[in-house]
């Protein structure tokens, strides 16, 4: 098998309902291969249900979501990870007495095979699973800056490099679309520049479509190719960081939310 | 058909003691966030207040001495071991309330000893007979008791301050805390009202047909859970079916096991559990609970 | 950096030198400890077998079962019936097995049993599997009492001694080692150990395996498991049949340290007495297993022989009753002061996730140490999927 390209995404009339409330309502767009594609909007537009439905954490009551083709909505979260979807959170909580080692295993879980039975009674070839992977992910570690913590506790390192570790899981599991949900919230200046250069050099080193959440505008108009607009729930824009940044109806929605100014200037506050 | 109509009413009367038992364990869990596995020992608490009370200040005192305390260890109970532990996940929590569970039983056992307490309830033995269908008026007693008792929790729970702050905590505790709900408060009532509940039960439960209190009282209080669980454990209402469904199956189980009999001796009692495996067999978060879009 | 690791290495040396120390008095201990000790040995170690067996299912993968007694009564019937005399003078009959075999069958049909139920069990969430397992030990217990050609029904039945190729663990045929005769117990001290040695091994490598970190994953963040690629019913599935697996193998010792059965050896009592091990001992850790085991097992049999040392024990609380108060606070104790030394509690008695609203005003934990820039860009590129 041949290392894995990136992935088109489509997401094609998607509708989320809880009860009364739409969270998403007819929600359609297209993320080229190999795009930053971002997607932004006040809070509460949909953005966070719009990647559960991607990750197959919610099944739509309507619309159909594809990764180059293949359809994801009937598919439970664990399978479409298993296509090439990783995901990183927006709440730093992975497991605190873990090692830093040990996380970004747990992307590795679906690239490795051996069973239950294998890995009790030691059997030499789960032995070398195991260490294939720990190099392969000694690697990704060394790339975000991780390599030196790989023993640590995770709870132990600050918070900047937690969430570095969660967005490095996701790319432990060699993704073909990689979705970051705002992976800058929380961070300073200067770390929101560093993971903004990781983003875009993670996308040309290992070829992924990248789909971002991120509240920092001045981040959002640096690396996105493409951007998509929801607001209570509905797609207001979609097109270029410039296009969007002039189109009328998102000022309107971002107006009276103290991000108007954000979006105009493209600055971070 | 006699037989059947007075084994149903009978289930439906053993089934309302149940409910009272898994209402309480329900709003436990929507309250604390924990199963209650010390729930058996609270129903031994009760009974044995008003079997070690009865014979000095008469059944009726003896009662009023079981409900309060009862209320009052339900919440001790809370206020020392679960209140703690609130910050902690859900299930070291349930953990704790077992180990409140053993010490609890071992306690109580201590107190009880061997043989079968009586309570002094005033009906004794007497049955009733109506139309042909013939009860215990312990189990006619229980059955309006609860079902009063019932109807008022539920308007309670719907109505008072109590049951809407309860309701709002459980939907979103943060939100609650930010509008200055006294959650402790909030807490503390859930326990003393689960407290009440199964006291009330205790004392129908030891009642004829059962010949008194013993710890295999504690037992019987088991048999309840699985009454939470199949009404999904986070509904009210769900817990009243749950408690009746489980009444009836196992008053009609026991009643037929003669015809049962390749089902094995003393099969009722495990009816209500057979019960429960089917019931989540076909629906894992039971017949109420309201769980949202998730699936993982 | 090079002085801590030496101080690492020290302490690492004298950490294998006790090791090393503790295995070789365990080897001789039979030379000179007598029945008593050597007996509560062999059920301390058939009881941390099945510790090992739950701390994976509850303390490592989060599924809080009372089902344990249920599994261990299964483990125990099995090899009783198949190992069990065919014409026995009183009682019901047996199959006559080889009692190796029938311990390996222990093993497979209590995990079969296991996978029997998963479908229940490996789709409930949370607190619904710790109530729904009791169903499994009420079913239990009716069908140990009713089943009484395969089980003895209420009576029980006796278990067959353990042999293995014609080598017998009783007093039958003679042995003498270093002048010390070698009976029974003597022999049963080192299969314990033996077993118990390789359970050890076994769950500590699937601890450590991508199972075992799927596992933790499922206890502490279920959703994120399953988007990082986790099957969490697969793996809720995997744990329930380890756990089960190795309460069979902990119920035939169980049987064979007693000599018999009955349905009262696997009340719903029996499963909190193992999650008090667990809970003990230490959450999600083949230690705290072993520990906690040795201690629950230990307690009320040492309270028991040595309870009349202490006031009160004896007239007012019977030594079995001592033995509850003491485990039942020790519980309780364990779980709301949450001692450093117990590593794994600290994993499942974490503070509560913060949810959405709040973690987004959460201030930076730790300050804001700047994050290290990627190095050399080049050094990361797609790879074939390692095979």
């Amino acid at each position: 098998m041949s290392p894995q390209t990136a992935a088109p995404l489509d997401i094609e009339g998607v509708t989320v309902a809880f009860g009364a409330v739409k969270a998403l309502d007819d929600v359609s767009f297209s993320v080229q291969s190999g795009h930053v594609h971002g997607v932004i909007g006040p809070n509460g537009a949909g953005k966070s249900s719009l990647f559960n439905v991607i990750s197959g954490v919610y099944r739509p009551s309507a619309g159909e979501v594809r990764l180059d083709g293949m359809a994801l909505t009937k598919l439970r979260p664990h399978e479409v990870a298993g296509l090439g979807i990783g995901r990183s959170f927006q709440n730093v909580d992975l497991a605190g007495e873990e090692s830093v080692l040990e996380s970004l295993l747990v992307g590795r879980h679906d690239l490795m095979r051996s069973g239950v039975t294998a890995v009790m009674l030691g059997l030499p070839r789960a032995r070398r699973e195991e260490r294939e992977h720990k190099a392969r992910v000694t690697e990704i570690a060394d790339f975000f800056g991780l390599a030196d913590h790989l023993d640590r506790p995770l709870h132990e390192l600050p918070y900047g490099q937690q969430k570095l570790v969660d967005v490095a899981r996701a790319v432990c599991m060699e993704p073909r679309l990689l979705m970051l949900d705002e992976p800058a919230a929380g961070l300073d200046e200067a770390e929101t520049d560093t993971i903004s250069e990781i983003i875009l050099d993670l996308r040309s080193a290992l070829d992924l479509t990248v789909l971002l959440i991120e509240h920092d505008m001045g981040m959002v108009m640096k690396i996105c190719d493409h951007l998509t607009v929801l607001d209570f729930g509905r797609r207001i824009s979609d097109g270029t960081p410039s296009a969007v940044q002039s189109d009328p109806a998102v000022a309107s929605a971002y107006l009276g939310t103290g991000e108007a100014a954000e979006i105009e200037t493209g600055t971070a506050p | 058909m006699i037989k059947f109509l007075s084994l149903l009413l009978a289930g439906l009367s053993l089934g309302s003691m149940y409910a009272l038992v898994a209402m309480g364990f329900v709003i436990i869990y929507k309250a604390s966030g924990v199963a209650n596995f010390a729930h058996g020992s609270l129903l031994l608490i009760g009974a044995t207040f008003v079997a070690f009370t009865h014979d000095t200040l008469g059944f009726g005192p003896a009662v009023l001495v079981a409900l309060l305390g009862t209320a009052a260890s339900a919440f001790l109970l809370q206020f020392l071991f679960i209140r703690p532990m609130r910050t902690a996940s859900p299930i070291p929590t349930t953990i704790v309330t077992i180990g409140m569970d053993i010490l609890l039983l071992v306690l109580l056992t201590g107190l009880l000893g061997e043989g079968l307490h009586e309570l002094g309830q005033p009906w004794a033995g007497d049955t009733v007979v109506i139309g042909d269908v013939g009860i215990t008026v312990n189990r006619l007693i229980g059955l309006i008791v609860a079902a009063l008792l019932i109807v008022g929790f539920l308007v309670l729970f719907k109505r008072s301050a109590w049951g809407i702050s309860m309701r709002a905590a459980a939907e979103d505790p943060e939100a609650a805390a930010l509008v200055g709900l006294r959650l402790g408060r909030v807490t503390a009532t859930t326990w003393i009202i689960a407290g009440v509940l199964a006291c009330v039960a205790a004392i129908f439960l030891t009642g004829a047909p059962t010949p008194g209190l013993s710890p295999a009282l504690w037992t019987v209080a088991l048999v309840a859970f699985p009454a939470a669980i199949i009404g999904g454990l986070t509904s009210v209402h769900g817990a009243l079916v749950g408690g009746l469904v489980i009444g009836v199956a196992e008053s009609l189980a026991t009643g037929y096991q003669q015809q049962l009999l390749f089902l094995g001796r003393g099969f009722g009692i495990v009816v209500p559990f057979v019960v429960l495996l089917v019931v989540l067999l076909v629906r894992p978060e039971g017949l109420f609970s309201a769980r949202g879009g998730r699936r993982v | 950096m090079s002085d801590r690791l030496q101080k690492w290495d020290s302490r690492l040396l004298v950490t294998r030198a006790l090791a090393v120390l503790g295995v070789l008095l365990l080897l001789v201990a039979p030379l000179y400890l007598e029945e008593f000790w050597l007996r509560l040995g062999f059920t301390a170690c058939g009881a941390a077998i099945g510790a090992l067996g739950l701390n994976i299912l509850t303390g490592a993968a989060g599924q809080l079962s009372l089902a344990h007694a249920f599994f261990l009564a299964v483990g125990a019937v099995t090899y009783s019936w198949l190992a069990g005399d065919p014409d026995p003078a009183i009682g019901p009959t047996g199959l006559g097995w080889p009692p190796v075999v029938a311990m390996a069958m222990a093993i497979v049909v209590t995990a079969a049993v296991g996978l029997l139920v998963s479908p229940i069990s490996s789709r409930l969430s949370g607190l619904y599997l710790g109530i729904a397992s009791l169903a499994l030990v009420f079913i239990g217990q009716h069908l140990l009492a009713t089943l009484s050609g395969i089980t003895g029904g209420f009576q029980g039945r006796s278990a067959p001694t353990f042999s293995v190729f014609g080598f017998e663990f009783s007093n039958q045929s003679e042995l003498l080692v270093l002048g010390v005769p070698f009976g029974r117990y003597e022999r049963l001290w080192y299969l314990g150990l033996l077993l118990l040695a390789v359970s050890a091994w076994a769950g500590r490598n699937l601890l450590k395996s991508r199972h075992g970190r799927a596992f933790r994953m499922i206890r502490d963040k279920e959703l994120a498991a399953a988007v990082s690629g986790i099957s969490v019913r697969r793996g809720k599935q995997n744990a329930f049949v380890v756990s089960s697996a190795l309460a069979g193998l902990s119920g035939a010792l169980f049987a064979i340290a007693i000599g018999s059965i009955a349905p009262v050896s696997f009340s719903l009592d029996v499963s909190i007495q193992y999650l008090v091990m667990i809970v003990i001992g230490g959450m999600g850790t083949v230690t705290g297993s072993i520990l906690g085991a040795a201690v629950v097992t230990a307690l009320p049999i040492l309270t028991q022989r040595y309870g009349g040392v202490f006031p009160l024990v004896g007239d007012v609380v019977s030594p079995a009753a001592a033995a509850r108060y003491l485990y039942g606070g020790a519980l309780i104790a364990v779980l709301m002061l949450q001692p450093r030394g117990l590593a794994a509690v600290a994993g499942l008695v974490r503070r509560r996730a913060p949810s959405n609203s709040a973690s987004e005003a959460r201030p930076i934990a730790g300050g804001r140490a700047p994050v290290d820039p990627p190095t050399d860009t080049d050094a990361l590129e797609r790879k074939a999927p390692i095979t």
